[in-house]
């Protein structure tokens, strides 16, 4: 995806990818298609000079949609963009991967990331640190395990028992670290304590994120 | 080719500085046509040169042809647009190429339009003055033409110093500075030398006959010449 930023201020966005879909010999129909698909019709025939950030976002969105591309590389796509606006753009990579094509994403902001991606690549200081889905990502690496049991004193000590480690959480709950949900609910089965909740919390993206990239500081 | 010189087209025709620099020149020469056409003595009218100088005061849309073939180029360095214009047409010689074409097209309606506008004011104030006009059919046909020529290739002029400057500041400073100063001085204190400038060339190629200019056939030449030399230039395939 192009930079945000590369437009004539002084000419419509219509105008500008049609400078563009002209070069190509693309029909000015298409023009029109994209700017349906990034939901930008109606601005159009302003001047790119009055388009606010996550226009512009779009506008460059559009601009790389134009030759109807089965791959696309986007640099902090959501950048600018307002949170229905970041919804938007989810939804619409989604859908466009969903039709069996490929967006890249490069992005900082993590939490986003991992509301909208399958496959994670992490480069750290120039090398490809970790290259996943993000459900393995995220489940091997400290992963995590949320119980909630009416009896959280003696399931600490039936875990305790089994090398697990485990703090108290809110109320009735329990975490118990390095270990998956199969194994805490087996446990509390053989010691037969009753279950009401259990969930595996796979670290957020941007802890393993950081558990990665930090191992390799020299 | 054909596709990128119309997509050249389209960034001149979007923008309204494009509309701006033809007011401009209209405004220029409707000054200019008037003063030089009312105000200069009957006395200094009356040679087929001095009506030259009058009946061509269009060439003046040189300037903004050239000024609009300058911001084909530079704008696109200025806003960041020549990005997407490569990666869409990875070939840089086409893209320059249709620059060059573009803006020649668009010289050439600067030239229709702006010496139009001037012949129509000359003549009507020689008429109204009562002063007899001298310029003969042929001589008349060859100002007409050669200054829409040299128009056009000024915008050519405009596309190839902007490929290689890129600033836009720096390229209309320095255009300016050239066609009003230093071809001038080159012209009064070394015509030999002064007479190749793209300006006197196209003096000549209007059929402006003082002093040491040249034939308007090689002044067309010599313009046609600094075209291809500063399109050639290898700085404007550099990468961005």
């Amino acid at each position: 995806m192009l930079e945000a930023t590369d437009f004539h201020p002084g000419r419509s966005g219509r105008d500008h990818l049609r400078t563009l879909s002209r070069a190509v010999g693309l029909p000015d129909s298409r023009v029109d298609e994209v700017l349906g698909l990034v939901e930008l019709r109606d601005a159009a025939g302003r001047r790119v000079k009055g388009y606010s950030l996550g226009m512009r976002q779009r506008l460059g969105l559009a601009t790389a949609l134009l030759g109807d591309p089965e791959l696309l590389v986007l640099d902090e796509p959501a950048n600018g963009l307002d949170p229905e606006g970041v919804r938007w753009l989810r939804d619409f990579l989604r859908a466009f991967a969903s039709e069996g094509r490929t967006v890249l994403i490069s992005s900082h902001v993590l939490a986003e990331v991992a509301q909208t991606v399958d496959q994670v690549l992490i480069i750290s200081r120039g090398r490809l640190v970790v290259e996943s889905s993000l459900e393995q990502l995220t489940a091997r690496v400290g992963g995590s395990v949320r119980v909630r049991t009416p009896q959280p004193a003696q399931l600490a000590e039936a875990l305790r028992r089994d090398q697990i480690e485990t703090t108290a959480g809110s109320d009735d709950t329990l975490l118990a670290h390095g270990t998956t949900s199969d194994r805490v609910g087996d446990v509390a089965f053989d010691a037969g304590i009753r279950v009401h909740e259990l969930v595996a919390e796979g670290s957020s993206l941007e802890e393993v994120f950081l558990e990665l990239t930090s191992e390799r500081e020299p | 080719m054909i596709a990128q010189t119309k997509a050249e087209l389209l960034k001149l025709r979007s923008t309204r500085t494009t509309v701006g620099l033809v007011l401009g020149m209209l405004a220029l020469i409707i000054l200019f046509g008037l003063l030089a056409g009312l105000l200069t003595h009957a006395r200094s009218l009356t040679t087929p040169e001095d009506q030259r100088g009058l009946l061509g005061v269009g060439s003046l849309s040189g300037v903004f042809s050239a000024l609009a073939g300058v911001l084909l180029v530079t704008s696109e360095y200025r806003f960041g647009t020549i990005r997407p214009t490569f990666l869409f047409t990875p070939r840089r010689s086409r893209v320059i190429g249709a620059k060059l074409v573009a803006s020649m097209l668009a010289g050439l309606v600067f030239g229709v339009v702006g010496e139009g506008l001037g012949f129509a004011i000359g003549y009507v104030c020689l008429r109204a003055r009562g002063i007899p006009i001298v310029l003969h059919g042929g001589a008349t046909a060859l100002l007409l033409l050669g200054t829409v020529a040299g128009v056009a290739l000024w915008g050519a002029i405009g596309v190839g110093v902007a490929a290689i400057v890129r600033n836009q500041i720096g390229t209309i400073v320095g255009l300016l500075a050239w066609g009003f100063i230093v071809e001038n001085l080159l012209f009064a204190f070394v015509p030999s030398v002064g007479r190749l400038t793209p300006g006197e060339a196209g003096n000549a190629l209007s059929g402006l006959t003082t002093d040491h200019l040249l034939s308007a056939a090689a002044g067309g030449a010599v313009l046609v010449g600094w075209v291809v030399v500063l399109a050639m230039s290898p700085r404007g395939y550099e990468r961005p």
